[in-house]
């Protein structure tokens, strides 16, 4: 069949109040669907954002050794925005780093557990034991053959248990780097315990431009990694909605086909009758299908569009630095949500129409 | 001498039914030639349709094989199988079957699209003559629910006319209309025949024998010819 046939035939039944319907069904289903993927897109984003140190609303203390002649800020009114602040002294607990015995290159950072959360634990050290990370217990050598470390951990002079593993991403430490409990640290330091002076800062929003302004007056600071365990769980529901939102519209679409192709029956069975092959009808199907999927996808994703501009851009940019990135339309949502449910519909339609045409034709016209 | 159009050897079409098995055609053998108006009567179940339907390659048989045009036809793949429906046979059905979307015209012009030996420039004053030929040339962009019956069934006998096959097939073409139309429709029919097609139509009506030159009558599965007189 030529092209201007094809026209002929289509553009016919493009605007059948079914074709209708079916616009409204899939218009319906591909707003929910860029709705949650866009919602997804954020979370994910955000998370990847969390282990930025420059992102907004952190939490950032300003430190002063002891001996550190530079004196440490009280006035931080020339900030504009932060929550709240606390001042108070504590024992500095700088990283210690000891070599491992039995693996002459190996070395291992050695840090106090602080906040359980930092780690996502709620395990407690006791004396001389350790978690690690779990890249560090478990490794491959050149030759890509997996070892693992003995959990009895032997240094020089002392030993430690491992009690357990964590996930380096978590809080992205270093691979060597395993937490003791604070009375294993001071027992292991081998010179007196310094203090310092801290001045917390919380939800910062400028955290870029405040940590250069402390950097310039010579003070250091330290940004506090955001806890991702609310934002896990986030993603994980939103996969989970998508995945019911994807099963219940699938289910609609299949069934509105499926009931579509059979109100057609009599049209399938006079034009296999005259002479049309198989693959001509279903041809016709699928390009009126697509041609309705399209324009639908393109109606839903405008609003979508203008409300992304008006107001989930808006939202999103409160969380993160304006100088870090910029928050385009999500597109690899838009294209994913695009290729699943037309793929689906494809299928759908081959599938519907595969097992009636190859019935007799005058069953198929009798219309059962 | 008439060409022979269609033959039929051995064919045998059965039904199951509820683990009943009924024979609808037992063992035809019958050839249909060229030029020559076909009626086959036999009471309600008798097989008519099913004759029909396998005669038409729109319902398959339990077994024996068909000849078109001195091809055998059963076996062939459904792609061909249509490809013998678009070049050889028209079929023209009791409820017309007429797409509700397309105008008379494009109604008629339906088994041109897939026809290559018809040009697209050609296909719709193709479609319209035809229409004239009917006598519907006032109806040639009307929509099928704004036509009478007769004038449907008239737009359905012009599509069957698309693609200039020698063989039509009507199944019942008159049981939805009334007298006067009725006697359009097999006039329309034997002037197909006198013009060299092969024309077979199933019929119910007795204002059939006024025009069939052959009459093939179903009893139990099995023909019975008369020659009309």
């Amino acid at each position: 069949m030529d092209s201007k046939g094809r026209k002929i035939l289509i553009k016919s039944h493009l605007f059948e109040n079914r074709n209708i319907l079916f616009f409204m069904i899939n218009f319906f289903i591909i707003l929910v669907i860029l709705i949650l993927m866009f919602t997804l897109y954020f979370s994910i984003t955000y998370k990847i954002l969390s282990y930025s140190n420059d992102v907004s609303f952190r939490t950032v203390e300003v430190s002063k050794k002891e001996d550190d002649n530079i004196p440490l800020p009280y006035d931080f009114s020339f900030l504009d925005n932060f929550d709240s602040i606390s001042f108070h002294v504590d024992k500095r607990y700088d990283e210690m780093e000891f070599a491992l015995k039995n693996y002459s290159d190996v070395s291992v950072k050695l840090k106090p557990l602080l906040e359980p959360s930092e780690i996502n634990t709620n395990k407690e050290l006791s004396q001389n034991e350790a978690i690690c990370s779990k890249n560090f217990m478990i490794y491959s050598n050149e030759n890509s053959v997996k070892y693992i470390r003995p959990k009895d951990l032997q240094f020089e002079d002392f030993s430690l248990n491992l009690l357990g593993v964590y996930n380096t991403r978590d809080n992205m430490s270093s691979l060597n780097t395993c937490y003791i409990s604070k009375s294993t640290y001071e027992s292991l330091l081998q010179s007196e315990q310094s203090y310092e002076e801290i001045v917390r800062l919380n939800n910062i929003t400028d955290v870029k431009n405040f940590r250069s302004q402390m950097a310039k007056k010579g003070l250091s600071t330290y940004v506090k990694k955001q806890n991702n365990g609310n934002i896990n769980l986030f993603i994980i529901t939103t996969v989970f909605i998508i995945s019911i939102v994807l099963i219940i519209s699938f289910t609609i679409i299949f069934n509105f086909i499926k009931k579509k192709s059979i109100y057609r029956l009599k049209r399938y069975g006079l034009l296999k009758a005259v002479g049309y092959k198989n693959i001509d009808i279903v041809s016709l199907e699928l390009r009126e299908d697509v041609i309705i999927f399209i324009c639908a996808f393109i109606a839903s994703t405008i609003p979508l569009a203008l409300l992304y501009n008006y107001t989930i851009s808006h939202i999103f940019m409160e969380f993160v630095n304006e100088s870090l990135m910029t928050v385009n339309m999500p597109i690899l949502a838009i294209l994913i949500s695009f290729i699943l449910v037309i793929s689906f519909i494809i299928y759908i339609v081959k599938s519907v129409l595969k097992k009636i045409l190859k019935q007799d034709i005058s069953t198929i016209l009798e219309g059962d | 001498m008439k060409d022979v159009v269609i033959e039929l050897k051995n064919i045998t079409k059965e039904y199951t039914k509820k683990d009943e098995k009924i024979i609808a055609l037992n063992d035809i053998n019958y050839t249909f030639s060229s030029g020559k108006f076909y009626a086959i009567m036999g009471h309600s179940g008798s097989g008519k349709t099913s004759l029909i339907n396998i005669i038409g390659l729109i319902h398959s048989c339990t077994s024996g094989s068909l000849f078109l045009d001195g091809t055998e036809v059963l076996e062939m793949t459904q792609d061909e199988l249509a490809d013998k429906r678009m070049k050889y046979i028209g079929f023209v059905f009791q409820d017309f079957y007429l797409d509700e979307h397309l105008k008379a015209y494009e109604n008629v012009m339906l088994p041109m699209l897939i026809n290559k030996n018809i040009k697209p420039s050609d296909r719709e004053e193709l479609a319209k003559k035809l229409l004239n030929d009917f006598a519907l040339e006032n109806r040639i962009n009307h929509y099928p629910k704004e036509l009478s019956g007769g004038e449907q069934q008239r737009v359905a006998i012009a599509r069957a006319l698309a693609n200039n096959p020698s063989i039509i097939l009507a199944d019942e073409p008159t049981g939805n209309l009334d007298e006067e139309n009725e006697k359009f429709v097999f006039e329309s029919l034997k002037k197909l025949a006198q013009e060299g097609k092969c024309v077979i139509v199933v019929s119910h009506s007795n204002a059939v024998l006024d025009y069939a030159d052959v009459v093939i009558n179903i009893n139990k599965g099995k023909l019975e010819e008369n020659i009309n007189g």
